[in-house]
């Protein structure tokens, strides 16, 4: 199974280096979708098949957490896993993404392994095993230098 | 700055530079008084940040050292960069550094960040423009980067 994935964030060069890092993965992955913010991102996930989001938080027009809740208030769409990737990381917004239902979260800055690694076990959670489409090597190298 | 909220955002910042650029930051002793007219061109990312008060903190990266952090960013060459780019990236290197401020001194998440700006300043002079007692120097090997950061009382109960 090849996973459809959204990138939420409103900084299209963050958007650009999460991309980058999933196609790294080794996860299959099938369409890649961006939204510059929740609101964007609720009328992708509407119109299309998505497996898992990757989202910031800290957004303009409609932040992370909000379109969070109003994907675990749609029956279609709440099983879709949620994983945050963002400098918010008080106890406070953690807990908050955490008790909505989020199946991940990675603060920024992040290791390229940090986000595979929360991206596999979320998927396992909801689709069972996960097929790998390469080796999956993101611990660097010239095409992923950081 | 006093100095233990010094040396948080100190390490905030050699956090972030070393593990998403690849660029090493070091205290600089100098002082902006030393960086008078025509310091060049500069990025100027700026965040606010809220709690019980309302406080702006901002980064002056030299445009070579935009440029190579948007290059890193990206995954493309430095000629393949456009201004909208660089500019992007210094929006969210400044929102990381100053998220890892907060980390660091506002664990409870008291204060929230605002949507971060960036502009291209030209002929920028941070000792004109920037205050010696809020700012702080750090050696890069892109040139001097400037934070510009008050107290952040705004984030105490």
């Amino acid at each position: 199974m090849a996973f459809n994935i959204l990138v939420v964030d409103d900084s299209g060069t963050m958007r650009a280096l999460v991309k980058r890092v999933v196609q790294m993965s080794g996860i299959a992955v099938g369409e890649m979708y961006e939204a510059e913010n929740g609101r964007e991102a609720l009328d992708i996930l509407e119109k299309n098949w998505i497996d898992i989001v990757l989202s910031d938080i800290n957004m303009p027009e409609m932040n992370g957490i909000e379109m969070l809740r109003r994907l675990k208030a749609n029956d279609v769409e709440a099983n879709v896993p949620v994983i945050f990737i963002t400098t918010e990381g008080g106890e406070k917004t953690v807990s908050e993404a955490m008790a909505l239902g989020a199946a991940g979260y990675v603060k920024k800055p992040f290791v390229p392994e940090t986000i595979k690694g929360v991206m596999l076990e979320a998927l396992e959670k909801a689709y069972g095993a996960v097929e790998m489409a390469g080796d999956g090597d993101v611990s660097g190298g010239d095409d992923m230098d950081f | 700055m006093e100095s233990r909220f010094r040396e948080d955002v100190y390490r905030s910042l050699a956090d972030i530079f070393g593990t998403m650029f690849f660029v090493a930051v070091e205290e600089s002793g100098m002082v902006v008084s030393d960086y008078g007219e025509g310091a060049g061109v500069f990025v100027e990312g700026r965040v606010e940040v809220s709690g019980n008060g309302v406080t702006d903190i901002m980064l002056y990266f030299p445009l070579e050292l935009a440029r190579n952090i948007a290059a890193n960013f990206m995954g493309v060459s430095l000629a393949e960069l456009s201004e909208e780019t660089v500019l992007d990236a210094g929006r969210e290197a400044t929102n990381m550094v100053v998220g890892g401020i907060l980390s660091r001194i506002d664990r409870e998440g008291r204060c929230r960040l605002g949507i971060p700006t960036a502009r291209m300043l030209d002929g920028f002079s941070p000792a004109k423009e920037l205050p010696a007692a809020d700012t702080s120097l750090y050696t890069t090997d892109y040139g001097m980067l400037f934070l510009r950061c008050g107290s952040l009382d705004v984030c105490n109960p």
